[in-house]
């Protein structure tokens, strides 16, 4: 990592644009809901203008990402640059279409989520994830941590009078809570370690000092309790499956993909960031043995082991997808544990991939949950039977689940190629990481196939209506045939997605 | 015009199906007959484009480079950072595979005419199983072939899943796991053989393996992966569920092409890639060839299912073409490779001559038939030829390449080869055993109502029976279209190199 250009404050202020925009855009709802009356037209305006503002969010961002060079500003505080602008896409991409879902599911509209405070959360909780892709200092990092973790808890929560949306609150806060007490002691002791917050000044002082092998390990370990958390990975997963049911359904979408990408793109920063070397292209560990790779390769492999496992026996759609969820979050772990240049790319691709495949499952999710009334995997049963829309519905959710399996000519493959692809380039050390995702995907067929063949291979039990709601569907059936094609195309024709990967590995240059 | 079909011969044959399939999308899912005609026109025209392959093959090019061995080739870049290629082509080991599938599939399409349950899904995942078989025939690139391996997965597990038997959601998923577990050993081994080679072209991957470490461990995860689609004895326990569970046509498919799968992968990449470790294992291949050669007869002799003994018989025949691959003389690689193809006529014609029986009487009870000829006179002489085709009589086709395989194999093992020739015999016994209990004897008072074969049925099964007596007497155009390129197999097997 060379040192970049180091910008003061005033001069920050226009590389930060989607940020103030966001900000401003917030505080101009805020003030706005105000003055609003009880009544649906109302929340309609917001979520519209809502979903215009992360719009141009992401144009903002895309601005500032052709914009041009890597640079770091408020004093070191923050790193923009090809990564964090990417990652920083892809979350800005899961609350768009967070808001969509949300928008259009009458879960969230029919209950007494039509309050205007959920979407200011999601957009301080977007925030959140903008500040923690691109934090190049550790109380930076901490910060914007914990801006994502506290507005997560109250979106959890937030349907009123609901017992298992308070539970899931109350274990999301208490896990919380002690991960991010523990990673704030790593980072304490990483910081009386080397003296400074700055990653690059603490890159600079391993690269160049011999320092107590132990001390950094715990500090090592620590950090990782913060950020495993975040992701769901084992064993900070705990919190996960109850969230997730508790959680109103849109809510458990952008759960599963937008905190886990931002979480990713942190542990990338620090880890890569702090511990590895890049000299000449060449990619080594800094840390002088501590073996941190071993550690994020077990944890991968617990990860994916347990999700799998535990998914096989789920009786709830959305505890199955929160399980494998967690076993997707170790496929990821094994891109950073892989401490390859190419694992940055193979992590970036599997996000994008991710985002476009559980989302998608989860849209089907939400109108099945609207449909029906029933998010058990038996309410499944038949699904393809049932009309014309039944049968779209459940074709898409086929390809959505063999996708997330990892089955050509799905994308969900191409990602789980390049993720053992990342693990091989390290050599014989990690060939048994490769061993354990190729088995977990045999696992984790089994329960995904299971839904498929309740959908198509079961006639269905008598007596379910057909879908009434025609109207007012097309939208999402719309959505949800993009999601579709995009799974498919980059499962058959990848590259111009791969060009983006390697320009987001560039950050370790 | 028939510039731009010579020249993309290989991709109209392998898209033109998926194309069919896509449009089937638009046509409205009441119209039944028109369904069932477009697509058997769709599968028809590959067969037509395979006729013009027939025609215009080098036969006497050898060799594994584009324009010599390989013919009507075509590699465009798909994948620049992976150097990966559209690459396909077909030599003498392929084109006979690709000919067969191309037979097979409107054979199959006038089989499945009687579904009724979800006809546009069903016609629209058959032809998607078209386009995926023939990619893998014809794909040269590693990972291209891996992809459509894949692609025949999922129509496949559908077709059995949804038009199945009873016990179909068992029989799907088997099925699904077993293949699924194969084909993620052959990953990493693509992904291995990617990194340290950098290319996924089978033409450069031709024995350019010697440098490789785990070699050893490289081969037993693609033979494994091929095992169990051929599928060999410890592997095989899926096929006999989705043989009988699976509806007549997707049987037809499943033991015709897809098994043929496996020996082909076999031949394609065990063989050429890491010629050195193939020979060591010979001796365990010719084995595992005894092994089926018996187990599957001797199963198939106890079975009262009519479709479950075709199914171990299927198992049995298999086991020739492992022996007769197992021996690295012409003979028995040309048996083989022969054997393959006779197997998929034969054995076609023996899934559709049960679906005959079982849409009229409605089970497959062996024991319970009897006297059927002189109920149904054309069912019974269709049924006598394709058994005796089915245990080797000279004058049929299968006769040709069993003798072939005995007689390559028992240049190299002596022992295996006598044991697995008493396999002979045990076929015989079924085959005839079977047709005893099926058409001889006394006829049952409630099927002498059953009629004989409507001129669907004749249609499907004449061509078949035509080219089991056509190719028992005069095998030579079909003989004729490999023996070069495995000549050169065989060569970079006992030379270890090209």
């Amino acid at each position: 990592m060379q040192s970049p250009e180091v910008l003061n404050n005033v001069e920050s202020l226009r590389y930060l644009m989607p940020e103030i925009f966001l900000s401003v855009s917030i505080i101009a709802l805020l003030l706005l809901s105000f003055f609003r009356r009880e009544g649906s037209s109302d929340i309609r305006f917001f979520y519209l203008s809502a979903i215009c503002v992360i719009t141009v969010a992401i144009f903002l961002e895309l601005f500032t990402y052709a914009g041009g060079q890597a640079v770091t500003i408020f004093y070191g505080m923050l790193r923009q640059d090809a990564f964090s602008h990417l990652f920083k896409l892809i979350c800005l991409a899961a609350t768009f279409l967070f808001l969509v879902f949300a928008f259009t599911s009458r879960e969230t509209t029919g209950r007494s989520l039509r309050s205007m405070e959920y979407i200011l959360l999601i957009m301080a909780n977007t925030l959140g994830m903008l500040f923690l892709v691109s934090s190049a200092n550790l109380l930076m990092l901490y910060l914007s941590l914990e801006l994502l973790s506290f507005t997560s808890y109250i979106l959890t929560g937030f349907v009123e009078r609901d017992d298992k949306a308070t539970e899931a609150a109350v274990k999301y806060l208490l896990y919380g809570g002690i991960a991010s007490g523990v990673m704030a002691y790593g980072l304490s002791l990483l910081y009386g370690i080397t003296g400074s917050l700055d990653y690059f000044v603490i890159y600079n002082y391993l690269s160049s000092n011999a320092v107590s092998q132990s001390l950094l390990y715990v500090s090592v370990i620590f950090v990782l309790a913060g950020f495993g958390y975040k992701i769901a990975a084992f064993p900070f997963h705990l919190w996960c499956p109850d969230v997730y049911e508790g959680s109103p359904t849109p809510f458990t979408a952008f759960l599963s993909v937008g905190p886990k990408a931002a979480g990713i793109a942190m542990a990338f920063r620090f880890f890569y960031g702090i511990l590895l070397s890049h000299e000449g292209g060449e990619v080594l560990d800094i840390s002088g043995g501590i073996e941190w790779p071993i550690l994020i390769a077990i944890m991968s492999a617990f990860t994916m082991t347990i999700g799998n496992l535990a998914a096989l026996q789920q009786v709830n759609m959305k505890r199955l997808l929160a399980y494998s969820s967690i076993a997707h979050a170790g496929y990821m772990l094994m891109a950073l544990a892989s401490h390859t240049r190419f694992g940055i790319n193979a992590a970036f691709f599997y996000l994008v991939v991710y985002l476009v495949m559980n989302l998608g499952a989860f849209l089907i999710v939400i109108i099945v949950y609207d449909e029906y009334h029933t998010d058990t995997i038996d309410g499944y049963d038949g699904l393809a039977w049932r009309g014309r829309q039944g049968a779209f519905l459940a074709s898409m959710f086929t390809v959505y689940l063999f996708s997330l399996t990892g089955i050509p000519p799905f994308a969900g493959f191409i990602g789980k190629f390049y993720l053992l692809l990342s693990v091989f380039k390290q050599g014989s050390s990690l060939y048994w990481l490769a061993v354990v995702a190729i088995v977990n995907t045999v696992i984790s067929l089994y329960y995904y196939a299971r839904i498929v063949k309740l959908m198509f291979f079961s006639s269905g039990r008598k007596g379910i209506p057909h879908p009434a709601g025609g109207a007012g569907r097309y939208f999402q059936y719309a959505v949800l045939t993009c999601l579709t094609l995009a799974t498919v195309i980059l499962g058959i024709y990848w590259a111009p997605l791969d060009n983006f990967g390697k320009i987001a590995a560039g950050f370790i240059d | 015009m028939p510039e731009f079909i010579g020249e993309h011969i290989l991709t109209l044959i392998i898209f033109i199906p998926l194309f069919g399939a896509l449009a089937l999308l638009a046509v409205p899912g009441e119209r039944h007959e028109f369904i069932r005609r477009a697509s058997f026109a769709v599968t028809l025209v590959p067969l037509v484009l395979s006729v013009f392959i027939f025609m215009n093959f080098d036969r006497g090019a050898s060799g594994f480079v584009s324009g010599e061995g390989l013919q009507f080739v075509e590699k465009y870049s798909w994948i620049e950072q992976f150097s990966m290629n559209y690459f396909v082509g077909i030599d003498g080991l392929s084109v006979s595979m690709v000919m067969l599938c191309a037979l097979i599939c409107p054979v199959c399409i006038l089989a499945s005419w009687n579904i009724d349950k979800g006809v546009k899904g069903y016609f629209f995942l058959f032809l998607l199983l078209e386009t995926g078989m023939m990619g893998v025939f014809c794909a040269l690139d590693f990972f291209l072939f891996f992809i459509f391996w894949e692609v025949m997965l999922l129509p496949m597990y559908f077709l059995i899943g949804i038009w199945g038997g009873p016990r179909k959601e068992y029989a799907a998923i088997k099925f699904f796991l077993y293949t699924l577990v194969g084909s993620v050993m052959m990953l990493l081994v693509i992904i291995y053989f990617y990194l340290t080679l950098h290319t996924f072209d089978m033409t450069e991957l031709v024995a350019s393996g010697s440098s490789l470490n785990y070699r050893m461990l490289c081969w037993w995860a693609l033979f494994i992966a091929f095992a169990i689609k051929i599928p060999l004895f410890p592997f095989h326990t899926w096929l006999p569920d989705a043989h009988v569970e699976a509806p007549t046509a997707v049987s037809v498919v499943l033991a015709a092409i897809l098994l043929k799968m496996g020996t082909y992968g076999i031949l394609r990449i065990n063989y050429t890639m890491l010629p050195d470790i193939t020979l060591q294992m010979a001796t365990a291949m010719a084995v595992f060839g005894m092994i089926n050669i018996i187990y599957g007869a001797l199963c198939a002799m106890a079975q009262r299912d009519l479709k479950k003994l075709v199914a171990y018989s299927s198992i049995s025949h298999m086991g020739y073409v492992m022996l007769g691959m197992a021996s690295f003389t012409a003979e028995g690689l040309n048996g083989a490779v022969f054997q393959m193809f006779n197997h998929g006529i034969i054995t076609a014609m023996l899934f559709l001559i049960v679906g005959v029986i079982y849409d009229r009487a409605h089970h497959r009870e062996i024991d319970s038939f009897g006297g059927l000829a002189s109920a149904m006179p054309n069912y019974a002489a269709v049924t006598f030829l394709a058994f005796f085709a089915a245990l080797g009589l000279p004058g049929l086709n299968s006769f040709i390449s069993e003798v072939l395989v005995l007689i390559g194999a028992f240049q190299k093992y002596r022992l295996i080869t006598a044991v697995s020739a008493t396999g002979v015999i045990i076929t015989a016994a079924y085959c005839l055993w079977t047709l005893q209990r099926i058409f001889l004897g006394k006829l049952d008072e409630k099927y002498s109502m059953l009629s004989d074969m409507n001129t669907r049925e004749t249609l499907s099964l004449l061509p078949l029976a035509l080219l089991v007596v056509i190719l028992g007497v005069y095998p030579h155009p079909v003989l004729n279209l490999m023996q070069s390129a495995l000549g050169f197999i065989n060569g970079i097997i006992l030379k270890g190199g090209i």
